[in-house]
């Protein structure tokens, strides 16, 4: 047997792996939180179920929390009054909750991770079929879970990224606390958002360890991820305050995303590569413009306004749906070993949500309700085309066999 | 086999993410060969960015479908040591240059 290290790697400490023959290890039973094996075995089929089970609920989530914004927005009759009343809860923790939870979930190969996925999608349920408590509990729940996630793989080896990560799912908690509590509304908004938004950007960060960062990007970033966390404690004493550090520390993170992170060097890379860079890119636009329509709207008078409207939308729409949009090709493949062909198209959802948005934004402003309506179809027209560009992907690829 | 024709193989599987095979960007950690062994053994140790992404997996089925496409016989093992850091030195000259390093 020869054992031979990388000539180009650094004698790093690490846990050893056990040489040959090494011990048959079941799926979902890593050796140690450090060292994951590539299981030969299949991953066992009641797991597979509940991943499917917690997927299958996200997508009811979505469709129920686009249902109810849809019914804000004038495109719809307002005839379902859940999903008109908890369109955002359902949209940032029963959709994204659920999603992000599963993602770690199966990343991180614990049993008990699923907890998390589960908990955030029945949540949603829980809040349709009026049980607004157990909603709370259920997505506190998940949010410690997915901490508990983050906090194994962190215990292994600390990393800034994974540590912005967890924090965004310490925000989720203290938004779903704030709302237990009765909070001012806007501690409850900020948490969530920032659960979103730390995530995203923790999940750059770590990309962005590849590319030279100079101090000012190093130091930036913290300090913007410190704004951010500060914004999330202060929304529950002093809401006015944490909206304007919220919006300005969401510019800050802006215009690092759109200066360090590689996704937009990338805007002119072939197939799903230049679809993700182009995702990501408008993503982080939309970051910035949501940053300065929240500032602009956060007069002290107004400030708590600010985050329900043209600023939120960006944000949420904007920028974390271009996240979706641009990872979903991607993240197939890992989630559930599904990789698409490549769809030129795909690009076009990301353009029409864009293009929807400003006119949102405009008839918002200009006052023109039925503008807002049609911009709301087209926020829903967007949707239906990315997951329509999806399906055509999955099936180019079956027709090639795989 | 010899580690030097193991990376050759490897060099096709990307990372999804960046882009750029998983050799140029330092990812191989250990390549541990064992022709003598009935059937004869090679095992990979994979260093990755992020313990938290899934895409682990994907990185680890695709540098096993390589090597098991160039040598059929061969019983291939595949781990990722998450506790071992990523640094910029891993990465190929050519590599580090186009990224600013």
């Amino acid at each position: 047997m020869s054992a031979t290290p990388s000539s180009q790697a650094p004698a790093a400490p690490s846990l050893q792996v056990p040489a040959a023959p090494s011990p048959q290890v079941p799926a979902f039973r890593p050796a140690s939180a450090a060292v994951r094996r590539r299981s030969k075995a299949p991953t066992p089929r009641v797991l597979r179920l509940l991943w499917a089970l917690c997927f299958a609920g996200a997508v009811f989530n979505l469709v129920m929390g686009v249902c109810g914004g849809l019914m804000r927005i004038g495109t719809l009759p307002p005839h379902l009054a859940a999903p008109h009343a908890w369109h955002g809860a359902l949209m940032v923790c029963g959709v994204f909750g659920t999603l992000i939870s599963l993602e770690r979930a199966v990343a991180v190969r614990r049993r008990w991770g699923v907890i998390a996925p589960l908990g955030a999608a029945a949540g949603g349920l829980a809040l349709l079929a009026g049980q607004v408590l157990l909603a709370w509990l259920l997505w506190a729940l998940a949010a410690a879970v997915l901490l508990g996630l983050y906090a194994l793989t962190l215990r292994v080896r600390w990393t800034l990224h994974g540590g912005v990560e967890a924090a965004g799912a310490l925000a989720w908690g203290i938004g779903t606390a704030a709302a237990m509590l009765g909070a001012p509304p806007v501690a409850s908004l900020i948490g969530w958002c920032a659960f979103l938004l730390l995530t995203i950007v923790g999940e750059r960060r770590e990309l962005s360890q590849f590319v030279r960062l100079g101090a000012i990007a190093r130091v930036g970033f913290n300090a913007a991820v410190a704004a951010v966390l500060t914004a999330v404690g202060l929304a529950w004493m002093a809401p006015h305050a944490a909206v304007l550090l919220w919006w300005a520390a969401c510019c800050a993170l802006a215009l690092w995303l759109l200066g360090c992170d590689f996704a937009p060097r990338q805007w002119q890379a072939p197939q799903w590569r230049g679809h993700v860079a182009q995702a990501l890119s408008v993503g982080y636009g939309w970051l910035f413009i949501a940053g300065l329509l929240g500032l602009a709207g956060a007069v002290p008078d107004a400030a708590v306004q600010s985050l329900d409207g043209s600023a939120l939308h960006a944000l949420l729409l904007g920028f974390v749906f271009a996240m979706v949009f641009g990872h979903a090709p991607i993240m197939l493949p890992a989630l559930a070993g599904i990789t698409p062909g490549y769809v030129p198209w795909a690009r076009a959802a990301v353009w029409l949500l864009a293009a929807s948005l400003l006119l949102r934004i405009a008839a918002t402003h200009g006052g023109w309700a039925a503008g807002r309506a049609l911009a709301g179809a087209g926020h829903a027209a967007a949707l239906l085309l990315f997951a329509a560009a999806l399906l055509t992907g999955i099936a180019q690829r079956e027709r090639r066999g795989g | 086999m010899t580690e030097t024709e193991v990376r050759d193989a490897l060099r096709g599987v990307i990372d999804p993410e960046i882009g750029e095979s998983i050799v140029d960007l330092g990812l191989i950690e250990r390549i541990e060969i064992d022709d003598a062994a009935t059937p004869p053994r090679v095992a990979l140790t994979l260093i990755m960015t992020s313990a938290t992404c899934p895409m682990t997996d994907v990185i680890m089925d695709d540098a096993a479908a390589a090597i098991e496409k160039r040598w059929p016989t061969h019983d291939v093992d595949i781990a990722a040591d998450l506790s071992i850091p990523w640094s910029p030195q891993r990465m190929t000259t050519d590599l580090r240059i186009r990224f600013g390093w």
